[in-house]
């Protein structure tokens, strides 16, 4: 979303409701992608096999569980988010 | 590269048989309220641009067989399969210039046959049904990969083997990004991934070519260092699959199965990127001027998004209308359409619905929508 790329770090991992080229700051920094919504061919999926960093796409929940700050594990094969 | 031969009706069968299975494959993905860009969904833009465009389409493929073209030589105008296969998804609107009298109905469905055999000519299998996408014949891919200042990841300390994965891995998913920033939900335009080639039992190629990144809709572009990049991917231990539109899947992540690679700054002939510094300098190139992009398109109104999701369209047939003469831009008309008309929200409407019904009917809904042998599809 507008001001994501502000705030993400380099490493960190981007939680987002979906994610599009207009990410594209964020993406690039991010150490794994978390969303609400898609699925193995979202943008988010095809974006984080080419970077090879995992990923969670439909989870429907993400960003109203998880906050700004928190660590947390992303198991991109299991599909599953630690927090 | 042998043709195949298909009946009007097998490859239109086959068509949206295919078209209908990847749409509903994506059926779960938020699409029908933010995709492709957060402002409007493909159905609205099309309304703006089927009856135009496809009447352009129509007429320029014709005049190029007046011309005396075969079938080939008018394919590669199109440069690459996916950019033609992408075109497809405007199939549905071809009814819609039967009903407007821009053309027959016989001259639609021999538009879409036409594509479609098109396809044929520049791979091997037009819709993707075995999950490669095959461009270059086995002899080629033998010569092209000893002739190429490959580098062997293997030659590179753990280290730089970690950098050149990482950087090649961003490498793509920005290039990825930068097509659909141009091109929205239609990315293949711009890009031609191919193969997977066999090398050996365990080793495939894979390549890659992104062009006409530079577009002439986009005035960010011009601060791109150039136009094309061009990569042949080697990777080991990994099923990769392509689709009909150019889509791609992996068992792994790529980057991790990555043990051989040559990048180029242009075509195949372009100057090569044989080493990690040249890489991440591409990168770093490529980068703010993407991220310049975005902040631009994220200021575009839906009105402006509608002009470039029109023109950029248009501009797949600039080399067919330099081959014949002829402008390819949109008509005045069709800007004075978006200034002064709404889309319809019952295409939008149409499409949410679909998603409430059992899988069957979807199927065949999506089936008669593509086709254009079928006046009335619901």
């Amino acid at each position: 979303m507008p001001g994501s790329e502000e705030k993400m770090q380099e490493g960190d991992v981007l939680v987002s409701p979906f994610t599009s080229p207009l990410l594209t700051a964020a993406i690039m920094k991010a150490s794994a992608i978390v969303t609400d919504e898609g699925g193995v061919m979202s943008h988010a999926a095809i974006i984080a096999r080419e970077m090879g960093i995992p990923c969670v796409t439909g989870t429907k929940q993400a960003t109203r569980m998880l906050h700004d700050g928190q660590q947390v594990t992303v198991d991109g094969g299991a599909g599953i988010v630690y927090g | 590269m042998e043709v195949q031969v298909l009946s009007t009706d097998e490859l239109l069968d086959a068509f949206t048989n295919t078209i209908a299975t990847t749409l509903l494959g994506v059926s779960e993905e938020p699409g029908f309220s933010v995709y492709p860009m957060p402002k409007f969904h493909p159905s609205e833009g099309c309304f703006y641009l089927y009856i135009p465009f496809l009447k352009s389409v129509h007429e320029q493929l014709a005049e190029l067989t007046r011309k005396g073209l075969s079938d080939g030589e008018a394919a590669r105008l199109f440069k690459n399969p996916s950019r033609i296969a992408n075109l497809t998804y405007n199939f549905e609107g071809i009814r819609l210039g039967v009903q407007q009298g821009a053309y027959t109905k016989d001259d639609g469905i021999g538009l879409a046959t036409r594509l479609l055999r098109y396809i044929g000519h520049l791979r091997a299998d037009i819709f993707c049904q075995g999950n490669r996408n095959i461009i270059w014949a086995q002899d080629k891919v033998n010569n092209m990969t000893k002739g190429a200042p490959m580098m062997n990841l293997a030659s590179l300390s753990q280290y730089e083997q970690a950098r050149v994965r990482k950087c090649m891995g961003r490498i793509n998913a920005l290039l990825f990004n930068l097509c659909e920033l141009l091109y929205f939900a239609h990315h293949a335009i711009g890009h031609e991934f191919h193969g997977p080639y066999a090398l050996t039992k365990r080793r495939k190629l894979v390549v890659r070519e992104y062009y006409d990144l530079k577009n002439e809709f986009w005035n960010f572009t011009r601060s791109l260092p150039c136009d094309k990049i061009t990569t042949m991917e080697i990777y080991e231990d990994v099923d990769i699959y392509f689709d009909f539109f150019n889509r791609c899947r992996s068992t792994e992540s790529l980057p991790s199965r990555l043990v051989g690679l040559c990048a180029r700054m242009g075509g195949f002939d372009g100057k090569p990127m044989d080493n990690i510094e040249k890489l991440e300098q591409l990168y770093n190139d490529f980068l703010p001027v993407v991220t310049a992009g975005t902040n631009y398109v994220r200021q575009l109104s839906r009105r402006d998004l509608f002009k470039k999701w029109v023109e950029v369209h248009f501009s797949t047939l600039e080399p067919i209308a330099e081959r014949l003469g002829t402008n390819w831009h949109p008509p005045e008309s069709v800007y004075k359409m978006i200034d002064e008309t709404d889309p319809p929200m019952e295409l939008v409407e149409a499409f949410k619905k679909m998603s409430t019904i059992p899988r069957e009917q979807q199927m065949a809904i999506l089936k008669r929508i593509f086709d254009p042998r079928i006046d009335r599809p619901f």
